[in-house]
C-alpha cells in the first residue's frame, strides 16, 4: 500500500476539561484531496491547527513521510512542506498581488550593488507567470490586494500557498465568504493544484463543495473520528449521519 | 476618421494619466503644495528668492521632514511615536554637554545619536515586551525623555564650547555655500530612507506589517524585532533633527523641540501615511514638511500674526485626510 505522506496518530488535545480531540488518527495520501468536516466544536480547527503547527498536541504522534516530526510553529510545518491557507488572515490589502505572493522570500539582486535591493521586474515575471498557470483571472499582478474580489483574494493566498507549500496545502474554509461564481473559480483552483501532486487538506461546511472535489472525507465528531468515507461511492446523507450521528434515510434527505 | 481616433484616443490617454496622477499617494500633496506656493508668492514677492526658500524655508522643515522619515516608518508599521520631540531635547542636550566638557564633536554626535537610538529602543521595548499600546508608551517616555532633558542640567542651558570642537558643532547649523547644512542631510536622509522602503524587503516587511499585523506574523516574519527597529529608528532620526537644531540655535535649552512632535506626525499624515498603518511613502513625507514650512513662511510674509498657523495646519490635515479617503475611493471604483 502506498505510503501516507502525513500520518496523525492518537492524537490528544485537551483545553482544560474539554476534549478537542481525543485520539484521532488522520492518514493523508499523496496527490489527494481530502475533506475535513463536522459540526462546529466537532475539532476540526483543532485538528489543522495541529497539522498547521499552530497547536502542539497534548499525546499522539505526527508522521510526515513515515518519519516522526514535532511541529512547534508554523514555521516548522513551512519547513517540511505543510502550507495553510487561513480564512481571511492571510493578505495584506495595500500590497499589491506580487508584493503578497513574495512575502517573506523577496527576490534580490545577484551582484555586489543590487544584493540588498528587491528585484522587482523577477518577481513580477515570476508572479505572472505563477498566476497565469493557475489561470486565476487577474489583469495584473501590480493590483493591490485589497481592491480585488474575495474570491480573487483567496486565489491569490492560494497562489502563494501553491508556490511555497511544496507538498501539503490546508485550506480551511475557502469558499465560505464567497459568492457562487467566486466559489467555482476557486474549486476549479483547488483541482489544478492536486493535478500538481500536492496533497490537499479541506476544510468546509458546503458539502456539495467537498463532495465536488475530494477524494475521500473524514468527519469528525465530538473529538474522535466519526468515519472516513470515499466521496465517489458515498452519498451525502451518509455524511450527514456521521456528522450528526443519526441516521437520516435518503429518501427525507 | 483616423484623426479624431487619433484625438479620443490621446483624450482617454489624457484622462489616463490624470487618473494615474490622482492615484500616485503623494500627487494631491503635491498640488496642495504647489498651490500655497503661488498665494504666498503672490503675498511677497520675497518668497520665491533663493535665500528665503534655502535658508528659512527649507531650514525651518528640514527638523521635522529629519525626524519625520523616523516617524513615518513607525506609523507605516502600524505604530505611532510620540516622544520624538523629547527625544530631539534630549539627544541635543546629551551633545552640547559632551562638548561641554571637553570632548571632540565625534564623540558628543555619537553620544547623541546613541541617546536617541536608546530612547528608541526603550519605545520599542514598551511596546513588543510590555505590550504597551503605542499612543500610551510614547505619550509616557514624551514625558520622561523631556524630564531627563531638564534633570541632567536641572533646568540650566548648555552652550558649546568656544573651542575647535564647539565651533565645528555650531558649523553643522550654518550653511556649505547657500544651503544649509541641515537642509542637506535632510536630502541624504530622503534619499536613503526612500531606497530602503520602497526597495528592499525590510520596506516590505514594514508594510506588510502596518497593513496586516496577523498575517505578516503567520508568515513567519519576526514581528517584535521589526517593530523594534522601527522604534529605534525613529529615535535615530529624532536624535538627528535634535542635534542639528541645537547647532543651529548654538545653545542647547532642556525645552528644545517641546511640541515639536505634532509638527512632525502633522507632516506625515499631511504626506499621506495613514494613521492605521500599512500605506505612505518618503516622497509624501518631505512634501508633507514642505507644505508645513510654506504656511509658516507664509504667514510670516503676509504678517499675520503667529497663531493663525495653528489653525491654518489644523485645516490643511483636514483636507489633507479627505483627499485620502477621496482617492481611496477612486482606487476602488477603478477596480471595479
Amino acid at each position: 500500500m502506498l505510503e501516507a505522506l502525513l500520518s496523525l496518530r492518537g492524537i490528544f488535545k485537551h483545553y482544560g476539561p474539554v476534549h478537542a480531540l481525543d485520539g484521532v488518527d488522520f492518514d493523508l495520501f499523496p496527490g489527494e484531496i481530502i475533506g475535513l468536516v463536522g459540526d462546529n466544536g466537532a475539532g476540526k480547527s483543532t485538528l489543522i491547527k495541529v497539522m498547521s503547527g499552530a497547536v502542539v498536541p497534548d499525546g499522539g504522534a505526527i508522521l510526515f513521510e513515515g518519519k516522526p516530526v514535532v511541529l512547534r510553529s508554523p514555521q516548522d510545518a513551512r519547513a517540511i512542506g505543510i502550507e495553510t491557507v487561513y480564512q481571511d488572515l492571510a493578505v495584506v490589502p495595500w500590497l499589491d498581488v506580487e508584493a503578497n505572493l513574495f512575502l517573506g522570500r523577496e527576490m534580490t539582486g545577484n551582484r555586489w550593488w543590487n544584493r540588498w535591493f528587491l528585484d522587482k521586474r523577477a518577481m513580477r515575471r515570476e508572479a505572472a507567470h505563477h498566476i497565469a498557470s493557475l489561470q486565476v483571472g487577474l489583469k495584473s499582478v501590480r493590483q493591490p490586494v485589497g481592491l480585488l474580489s474575495g474570491g480573487q483574494r483567496q486565489s491569490v493566498a492560494v497562489a502563494r500557498a501553491i508556490s511555497w507549500g511544496r507538498k501539503v496545502v490546508i485550506m480551511d474554509e475557502p469558499t465560505a465568504a464567497l459568492g457562487v461564481r467566486e466559489a467555482r473559480g476557486v474549486l476549479d483552483l483547488i483541482k489544478r493544484v492536486k493535478e500538481r501532486g500536492l496533497a490537499v487538506v479541506l476544510i468546509s461546511h458546503n458539502l456539495p463543495h467537498v463532495f465536488e472535489v475530494t477524494d475521500r472525507i473524514f468527519v469528525l465528531r465530538q473529538g474522535t473520528e466519526a468515519g472516513t468515507l470515499v466521496t465517489g461511492e458515498t452519498h451525502v446523507t451518509d455524511v450527514v449521519s456521521l456528522i450528526t450521528g443519526v441516521k437520516v434515510s435518503a429518501a427525507v434527505a | 476618421m483616423a484623426v479624431s481616433t487619433t484625438r479620443e484616443s490621446r483624450a482617454a490617454g489624457l484622462r489616463r494619466l490624470l487618473e494615474e496622477a490622482v492615484l500616485v499617494p503623494w500627487a494631491g500633496v503635491l498640488l496642495g503644495l504647489i498651490g500655497v506656493c503661488i498665494v504666498v508668492a503672490a503675498i511677497s514677492p520675497y518668497f520665491l528668492t533663493v535665500d528665503n526658500i534655502l535658508g528659512n524655508v527649507a531650514l525651518y522643515f528640514s527638523w521635522f521632514a529629519i525626524a519625520g522619515f523616523g516617524e513615518a516608518l513607525v506609523m507605516i508599521g502600524g505604530g505611532l511615536d510620540l516622544s520624538v520631540g523629547s527625544i530631539m531635547g534630549l539627544s541635543g542636550m546629551v551633545s552640547a554637554l559632551v562638548l561641554a566638557s571637553g570632548m571632540p564633536l565625534w564623540l558628543a554626535l555619537i553620544a547623541g545619536l546613541a541617546v536617541g537610538a536608546f530612547a528608541g529602543a526603550v519605545n520599542g521595548f514598551a511596546v513588543t515586551r510590555i505590550g504597551l499600546n503605542p499612543f500610551i508608551a510614547t505619550l509616557a517616555t514624551l514625558g520622561v525623555f523631556r524630564g531627563m532633558a531638564y534633570g541632567i542640567v536641572l533646568g540650566a542651558a548648555v552652550t558649546p564650547p568656544n573651542n575647535a570642537a564647539g565651533k565645528a558643532f555650531t558649523a553643522l547649523g550654518g550653511a556649505l555655500g547657500v544651503v544649509p547644512v541641515p537642509v542637506i542631510v535632510m536630502v541624504v536622509l530622503a534619499v536613503g530612507m526612500y531606497v530602503a522602503l520602497a526597495h528592499t524587503p525590510f520596506g516590505r516587511h514594514v508594510y506588510a506589517l502596518g497593513g496586516n499585523e496577523a498575517a505578516t506574523r503567520l508568515l513567519g516574519l519576526n514581528i517584535n524585532r521589526l517593530k523594534m527597529i522601527l522604534y529605534v529608528l525613529s529615535g535615530l532620526t529624532a536624535a538627528v533633527g535634535g542635534i542639528l537644531l541645537t547647532a543651529r540655535a548654538g545653545t542647547a535649552l532642556p525645552d528644545a523641540a517641546e511640541g515639536y512632535e505634532l509638527g512632525v506626525i502633522a507632516g506625515v499624515i499631511i504626506g499621506g501615511v495613514s494613521l492605521t498603518g500599512g500605506q505612505g511613502t518618503i516622497p509624501g513625507v518631505l512634501i508633507g514638511a514642505a507644505l508645513l514650512g510654506v504656511i509658516n513662511n507664509g504667514i510670516v510674509l503676509a504678517g499675520l500674526a503667529g497663531y493663525w498657523q495653528q489653525l491654518i495646519i489644523g485645516l490643511v490635515i483636514a483636507a489633507a485626510a479627505g483627499l485620502d479617503v477621496f482617492r481611496q475611493r477612486l482606487a476602488y471604483l477603478r477596480s471595479g
